[in-house]
């Protein structure tokens, strides 16, 4: 009976203080600036990441940067109020699916990390997008 | 030897959750305000569900472990009674056993694959404080932490009650409110300001601070770093989550290492992945927090040369 008194007391007060975060809005959903932005926290979170390539969706939410030597691919995808960063190479990549208006979902083979869909200006950058990702489904071992 | 009536039943844990409850109520206000800290919902639910989540694992786990406890008291080699001194005593080798028990949790696999659930946020507030793991009975790390103390004499009570305080103090250096402390505080005692460090993941900041309750441990076994105006601490761990799912924050590390220890090439390498530090890979392609800090050390060295500046990361103070 303590214990269930002592978890109830638990569960309303982890409710009192989520609610209260809420309703104080102290969430603010990020974004990715610009490419420079992206490029920039990539270089910092792999220190001296060479970036090629590169793209980023239309909501600015997400980011893609080929590295020079094309060896990996950096995936930035803006989470919550922050950035959360993957480094894409052959066999991290479960599935890519087209969708409507220009959109990539992308997939990993990483359960920590959610599919996320990309929003390209075209069609073509799209397609050239995708096949890039393709390449990193296969492992090479 | 007898436990005294007034700490009987005593759990310092519950009598500080009205504590835990405002102080995490009072940094939102002061975040609200714009003055400092930075919250997100679903990143404070996911924490805040983790602790609820730990203290449902301690009600599983704590009968076992007393009874693990009680049959080393039974061997102890001397006996310590309730005296002031034994418990100031205790408190204080209990902070130096805290300290190395935290360092392994850093440095090899098997603990940290527990100890990154703290980790896992981006953020660095009050509800991070209360992100703990739900499998630490799993690491085995009681059959030596707390184990050490009783079977020298200290008795499992007063342990599970220097502990609890232990714990209690470290909830209050979860937050970004607070700049620094007077001085003499910050020499002698973790502070905010030294566990953002601990909790930061720029490679000058990896693997530092692993103080509980007196930093003077870091000082004196050479993991001490300071927090810099320069090098505004960047929360979480090396990988961080894309997902604010209690279940996936609590098992991911243990999945990982299942998932690497799987592909091993030989068993030397399936021991590695368990016992190494993490970020340890057979073929090099994953880095540890010493590979990352010698990267990053050496990249500013270049910029040294270039520009005559002064060097980032140099030792501290």
């Amino acid at each position: 009976m303590e214990i269930a008194i002592k978890l109830l007391i638990s569960i309303f007060g982890v409710s009192a203080m989520v609610l209260t975060c809420h309703f104080f809005k102290l969430s603010r959903p990020s974004s990715i600036s610009d490419l420079d932005e992206a490029k920039r926290l990539l270089d910092q979170d792999s220190v001296g990441f060479q970036s090629g390539a590169s793209v980023l969706s239309r909501d600015r939410a997400v980011a893609l940067i080929e590295q020079v030597s094309g060896d990996s691919i950096g995936l930035l995808a803006a989470m919550g109020d922050g950035v959360v960063i993957r480094y894409l190479t052959p066999g991290s990549v479960k599935a890519t699916r087209m969708g409507e208006n220009s959109d990539l979902t992308i997939q990993l083979r990483d359960f920590t990390f959610r599919p996320v869909s990309i929003k390209f200006d075209d069609n073509s950058a799209a397609r050239t997008w995708a096949d890039k990702l393709n390449r990193m489904q296969e492992s090479q071992a | 030897m007898n436990v005294p009536e007034f700490i009987q039943g005593f759990d310092p844990i519950v009598w500080a959750i009205p504590y835990f409850t405002i102080s995490v109520f009072m940094e939102m206000w002061i975040t609200k305000r714009g003055q400092r800290g930075r919250f997100e919902t679903r990143d404070s639910f996911a924490s805040l569900a983790m602790g609820v989540g730990n203290n449902v694992s301690s009600l599983v786990f704590t009968g076992i472990l007393m009874v693990w406890y009680f049959f080393v008291y039974e061997h102890r080699l001397v006996t310590l009674d309730f005296s002031w001194w034994v418990w100031v005593l205790a408190f204080i080798l209990y902070d130096f056993m805290y300290y190395w028990s935290h360092r392994l949790a850093h440095t090899v696999r098997w603990f940290w694959a527990d100890h990154v659930v703290h980790h896992s946020s981006q953020h660095y507030n009050l509800t991070t404080a209360l992100r703990q793991p739900w499998l630490s009975p799993f690491t085995l790390k009681f059959m030596w932490l707390g184990s050490i103390l009783i079977i020298t004499g200290f008795h499992p009570v007063m342990l599970a009650i220097v502990g609890s305080f232990n714990l209690i103090y470290q909830f209050w250096i979860h937050t970004e409110t607070i700049d620094k402390c007077p001085a003499w505080f910050e020499k002698l005692m973790n502070t905010p300001s030294h566990h953002r460090v601990h909790h930061g993941t720029n490679p000058l900041y990896l693997d530092r601070n692993y103080a509980g309750v007196f930093i003077v441990w870091d000082k004196m076994f050479g993991t001490f770093q300071l927090e810099r105006d320069d090098e505004k601490p960047r929360y979480g761990i090396i990988k961080n989550l894309g997902t604010h799912n209690p279940l996936i924050i609590a098992t991911h590390e243990w999945f990982a290492i299942i998932d690497d220890i799987r592909k091993a090439k030989t068993l030397r390498d399936a021991a590695m992945y368990l016992l190494a530090p993490p970020g340890w890979s057979p073929d090099g392609t994953r880095m540890t927090s010493k590979q990352i800090l010698s990267r990053w050390r050496e990249r500013n060295k270049s910029t040294i040369n270039e520009e005559g500046a002064e060097l980032p990361g140099s030792p501290a103070e």
